[in-house]
Parts: C-alpha cells; sequence; structure tokens
C-alpha cells in the first residue's frame, strides 16, 4: 500500500495539468450533458413541474441543480475508473511489464487489491472533487453534507468497481490475444450506465443488460443516489444505507476471492 | 554446497494465438543444475532455449510443472515468500519500471513493495545508486524512459542489490550495453562473487562469460546439452589448441611434417608457405605443455628457424559452437 501511495503521489505531482483538465472536462460535462439540456427543453417552471411528475418530488431551482451535477458524478467516476485500470494494468504487464518487479517482490493479489483501493478512491476523489465546490455553493452547509455523503457512496462502489475492471482486464490481458484493450474498456462504462438505471429505470432495461448491470453494486448506488438527493433526512435512507452495507459486502469479497485465483493463473 | 538446486525441472506454456487457438510450447523438459556458494554460474543456450523460464521459475516469477526447486535450501514453489527474500533479480534492463518515474523513484517504489520504511527505502536507493555508478542529475531527476541502455542496465543491478541479496539472477545483464557499460557491470559482478554471493547469469557474449564465470551449464530447447567448469568442458569435447607458427629455411616442411608424425596429435594443418618464410596454424588435442615441449625438440632437431610462434586456447566460443552448433544441425 505504501508503495502505491507513494507512486500516485509521483504520477500526482507529475500529472497535476492532466488531472486539472480532467476537472474541467468533467465540471464541463456534468453541467453542459446533464443539465442544460432540460434547461433548453423549456422554462425552468415548466423543467421543475415535469421532474416533480418523474420522481414525485417538489424541486427547487438549485435542488435541480445539485441533482444533476451529482447523478453525472456517477457518470465520471464509472467511465475515469474503467478506462485507467485497463490502461494502466495493459501498460504494466505489456509494455513495461512493471507486473514482474511487483511478482518479484510481493504477491499480485495485494498488489491488484491495493491499487484498486487505493488508485480507486483516489480517482473517485478527483472525479468528485467539483462536487464539492460546487454543492456548498448551492446549497450551504447542507452542500457540504451532501458532498460527504455522496463520497460516501460513491467511495465503496468506485473500489468494487476497480476490483472488478482489474480482473476483468487481468482476463483480457493474460488469457486472451487482444492488443488493444483500451477498445474494451471504452465500450463498457457506456454499457453499464445504460443499464444501472441513470437514464431510465433499471425495470425497464432488458434483460440481458439488466444482468449485466448487477455484475456491479452500481444500480444499488443509483437508487441510493436518487433517494439520498430527493428525501434528504427521511428515514427512508438508513433503509437504502442496510441494504448497501450488505451489496458491497458482497460486492468487495466475490473480487478478493477471484483475485487470490488470478495471482495462481499469472504465476502458472 | 549448492546455493541454487534445479532438479528435473519441466515446464510448458499455452500460447494463445487466437481466441480459440491454443498451441503448447516445451519451454523446459528436464533441467537439473547445482551452482555453489558464491561462485558465478553461467547459463547458456541459443534464442528460445529455455533460459529464461529456469530464471523465471528459480525466482519464483513461475510455477515449474514438475520437479524441484531449491534457493539457499528454499523450495521455490513451497516457501516463495522465503525466497524473494534471498533474491536480487534482472529480467531486461530495458523493462520492469515505470517510465515516467526516475531511477530514484522506482527503486524507492521497489523498497516500499518490498516492506521497508520510506525513509529506508530512500537511503537505500541512495546507496545502491551510488554503487552502480548511476551520475545524480539522470538518478534523481530524470525519467526513466530518457534513460540509455547502460542507465537502464545499472538501475536494473541497482534493483537486484536493494535488499542486499545473498542470490543474484541476471538474464542477460549486459545485453546491447556498450563496451565500457558492460565491462563496468562484470567487474561488480565479480566484485559480487568475491563477496560471498551466488551469481546466476545468462548471457550471449561468451567472451564476457568466459571471464566473470567458473560453471557454465549449457541449454537448447529445454535440455541440458552439457555442464561443468569452462576448463573441464573444453577438455571433455576435446577442443584443440592452436599453434600459430612462422617458419624459415629449407627446413621449414620437414619441422612441420616430424610434427605429424607422432609428436603431437594433429587434427589439421592450414599452411601459408613462400620462398622466404612459411606461416602454418596446426590444429592439436595435446596440452599447451605439450605443443610448447614438441616445438623447443624441434627447433634443436631441424635446420628450420622459428621466427614467431604462439598457441591459442580453445575459447567457450568454441566449446559452445561444439555444443550447440552440433544441436542446430540437427
Amino acid at each position: 500500500m505504501k508503495a502505491l501511495l507513494y507512486r500516485e503521489f509521483v504520477w500526482f505531482k507529475r500529472y497535476f495539468p492532466d488531472y486539472l483538465g480532467m476537472w474541467a472536462i468533467q465540471l464541463g460535462f456534468s453541467i453542459g450533458v446533464v443539465f442544460m439540456p432540460a434547461y433548453i427543453s423549456g422554462s425552468q417552471a415548466y423543467v421543475l413541474s415535469r421532474l416533480k411528475t418523474l420522481y414525485g418530488v417538489e424541486f427547487t431551482a438549485g435542488g435541480l441543480i445539485a441533482f444533476t451535477l451529482t447523478l453525472s458524478s456517477l457518470i465520471g467516476v464509472v467511465a475515469l475508473i474503467v478506462g485507467d485500470v485497463f490502461s494502466t494494468l495493459y501498460y504494466e504487464f505489456r509494455i513495461a511489464e512493471t507486473n514482474l518487479t511487483v511478482m518479484e517482490a510481493s504477491t499480485l493479489a495485494d498488489f491488484l487489491f491495493y491499487n484498486a483501493l487505493g488508485r480507486s478512491s483516489l480517482l473517485c476523489f478527483f472525479a468528485t472533487l467539483y462536487l464539492l465546490a460546487l454543492l456548498p455553493l448551492i446549497k450551504g452547509l447542507e452542500g457540504l453534507f451532501l458532498y460527504l455523503a455522496v463520497l460516501a457512496l460513491l467511495l465503496p462502489a468506485s473500489i468494487v468497481l476497480g476490483l472488478l475492471s482489474s480482473i476483468l482486464a487481468l482476463a483480457t490481458i493474460t488469457l486472451t490475444p487482444v492488443r488493444r484493450p483500451w477498445a474494451i474498456a471504452n465500450l463498457i462504462p457506456p454499457i453499464l450506465l445504460a443499464s444501472v438505471g441513470l437514464y431510465i429505470p433499471v425495470e425497464l432495461v432488458p434483460f440481458l443488460l439488466r444482468l449485466v448491470a448487477y455484475i456491479t453494486p452500481l444500480p444499488f448506488v443509483v437508487e441510493a443516489l436518487q433517494a439520498l438527493l430527493l428525501f434528504v433526512g427521511q428515514p427512508i435512507i438508513l433503509g437504502y444505507l442496510t441494504t448497501l452495507l450488505v451489496v458491497y459486502t458482497l460486492y468487495l469479497t466475490v473480487p478478493i476471492v477471484l483475485l487470490r485465483r488470478a495471482e495462481r493463473w499469472v504465476r502458472s | 554446497m549448492a546455493d541454487i538446486v534445479v532438479e528435473e525441472v519441466r515446464k510448458t506454456y499455452v500460447v494463445r494465438s487466437g481466441f480459440r487457438r491454443t498451441t503448447y510450447v516445451e519451454a523446459l523438459k528436464e533441467v537439473s543444475l547445482r551452482v555453489a556458494k558464491g561462485s558465478i554460474h553461467a547459463l547458456l543456450g541459443p534464442n528460445g532455449a529455455g533460459k529464461t523460464t529456469l530464471v523465471k521459475i528459480i525466482s519464483t516469477l513461475v510455477k515449474p510443472d514438475s520437479g524441484r526447486v531449491l534457493v539457499g535450501g528454499f523450495d521455490a514453489v513451497e516457501e516463495a515468500d522465503k525466497v524473494r527474500a534471498l533474491i536480487g533479480l534482472v529480467l531486461d534492463v530495458s523493462k520492469g519500471m515505470y517510465g515516467s518515474l526516475t531511477g530514484f523513484q522506482n527503486l524507492v517504489f521497489y523498497g516500499l513493495l518490498k516492506g521497508y520504511s520510506y525513509s529506508d527505502a530512500r537511503r537505500r536507493a541512495r546507496e545502491v545508486l551510488e554503487l552502480v555508478g548511476l551520475d545524480e542529475e539522470s538518478a534523481y531527476k530524470k525519467p526513466y524512459y530518457s534513460y540509455s541502455l547502460g542507465m537502464r542496465a545499472r538501475v536494473g543491478l541497482a534493483k537486484a542489490l536493494f535488499t542486499d541479496p545473498d542470490v543474484l539472477l541476471l538474464d542477460e545483464p549486459t545485453l546491447g550495453l556498450d563496451v565500457s557499460s558492460s565491462m563496468v557491470i562484470r567487474g561488480m559482478l565479480v566484485d559480487f562473487a568475491r563477496r560471498g554471493r551466488t551469481i546466476l547469469v545468462t548471457g550471449h557474449n561468451m567472451r564476457e562469460i568466459e571471464e566473470i564465470s567458473s560453471e557454465v551449464t549449457i541449454i537448447n530447447r529445454g535440455l541440458v546439452i552439457a555442464q561443468g567448469g569452462i576448463y573441464e568442458l573444453k577438455r571433455k569435447l576435446g577442443l584443440a589448441n592452436v599453434l600459430s607458427i612462422k617458419l624459415e629455411g629449407a627446413g621449414s616442411r620437414e619441422f612441420i611434417s616430424r610434427l605429424k608424425e607422432g609428436l603431437l596429435q594433429i587434427i589439421k594443418v592450414e599452411a601459408n608457405e613462400n620462398s622466404v618464410a612459411s606461416s602454418y596454424r596446426v590444429y592439436a588435442r595435446n596440452s599447451r605443455e605439450e605443443i610448447v615441449d614438441a616445438v623447443t625438440k624441434l627447433i634443436k632437431r631441424t635446420s628450420a628457424r622459428v621466427v614467431d610462434f604462439s598457441i591459442a586456447e580453445p575459447s567457450l566460443e568454441d566449446a559452445y559452437l561444439a555444443v550447440v552448433g552440433d544441436t542446430l544441425r540437427r
């Protein structure tokens, strides 16, 4: 873990301008793609009334902005983590071959676990950092708490996503002749995001696509995020938290067991 | 006492060339070797012979299908953690490091992976970089991707020495290096062996290997085809010493024919004769001393005048070609 933190720190220092660009794109994306079309489609009063019909909750203008900004952060988190894990592991296994250095010094399963834990958490933090500035600006102190709650929801989901992406990337790199794994990495986020209930309710998603979505905890996260944003302070949130606790335990255990097996594949 | 023991190791790789097509490559068929403590043992063989696979198995990176590998008395499969604590490894001098990190940062990363504290990892990284002689500007400021092959080899060696290991496994550590860089690294290896470290080194440069190693194992197509001390190997293969001699005077031909008539066990003679002086290359299976003795006797008995003579012993390259060249032709 220490080694990975050190590597991340060095990379962060070296690639700081890239990270700045990432934040700027994320912010532009959040405002432009999710929020703007709603306003373009009609007056503010019209948009708010339509959303009330859709979600059954009265929105304020500030609440609507916070809602769209927060949901779009999930898009950034998924796209960033899947893409980054695939490209970093491909670089480590096929180009720099630093996996051999890791396997010589330590166990690959531990490295991949801590990599998913550390790197995914960092990426989740970076991808949602704009919320730290914008949510308190829109909703004051409540916005700050909302940001912390969103982060608490997304962090474990990011770690699970990092672990699952590591396993998929490792299988792709070691068990298939694929030479352009980023092509696969680019396909996964849209498929996942289309099926987890972010754009349309998960019940309306075709069965096979829903199965893909439930490989990850994202459908539960989307539901919990919506509940958090729409029913702040209501007891319903506690129910979601309990479900998520069970879901995260299950979704963390399976990839960790699979990673132990991955060590055996790679060394044989 | 042997520090590395390899007993009847076999390894077959599954190679995927398409989504459904798999082929099996027998990298090691049955390899056994022993490397004595404090010695430099060379593992030789043509490309694809199985050298790197064997180094990977000894270093615990790859598990053998069958057979046993012991390093410092620990089993490389069952006690992989203990083996890892004993070894330092260089696999490919241009791989295994993050391109965007400096040499120093890569070494600190490695140290942290090995369980060092941050301050100890930094201190040790500085020490090993000084030991391998990488200049400060490159080591601490430039990213690894900008390093020359020689600089990368030094960082690779620094990584191998990071934990001050008892056993060094070096896969072609001087591949692609310039003359002075490879000379420096050879000097270091000899020095490490003198201090009691066991070194297993692979390579293709026979002169370098002959200069630093005491024992060799030659493998080809996953099988050991020759093994032993370099001198014993040459003797066992019956390789010829080459006498180069320049003679003047009428008795030159007589000199050579009397050499052939029982004084030496001659394989062949290459002659370049002219009226003033004649040069001969005589390939004989005799020892250096026997050849000197025969030439001294004939100087007294014939009218030929010896202008110049030298004896070249067979090199490791000759021995290697005698063994591997033969199997390659099969």
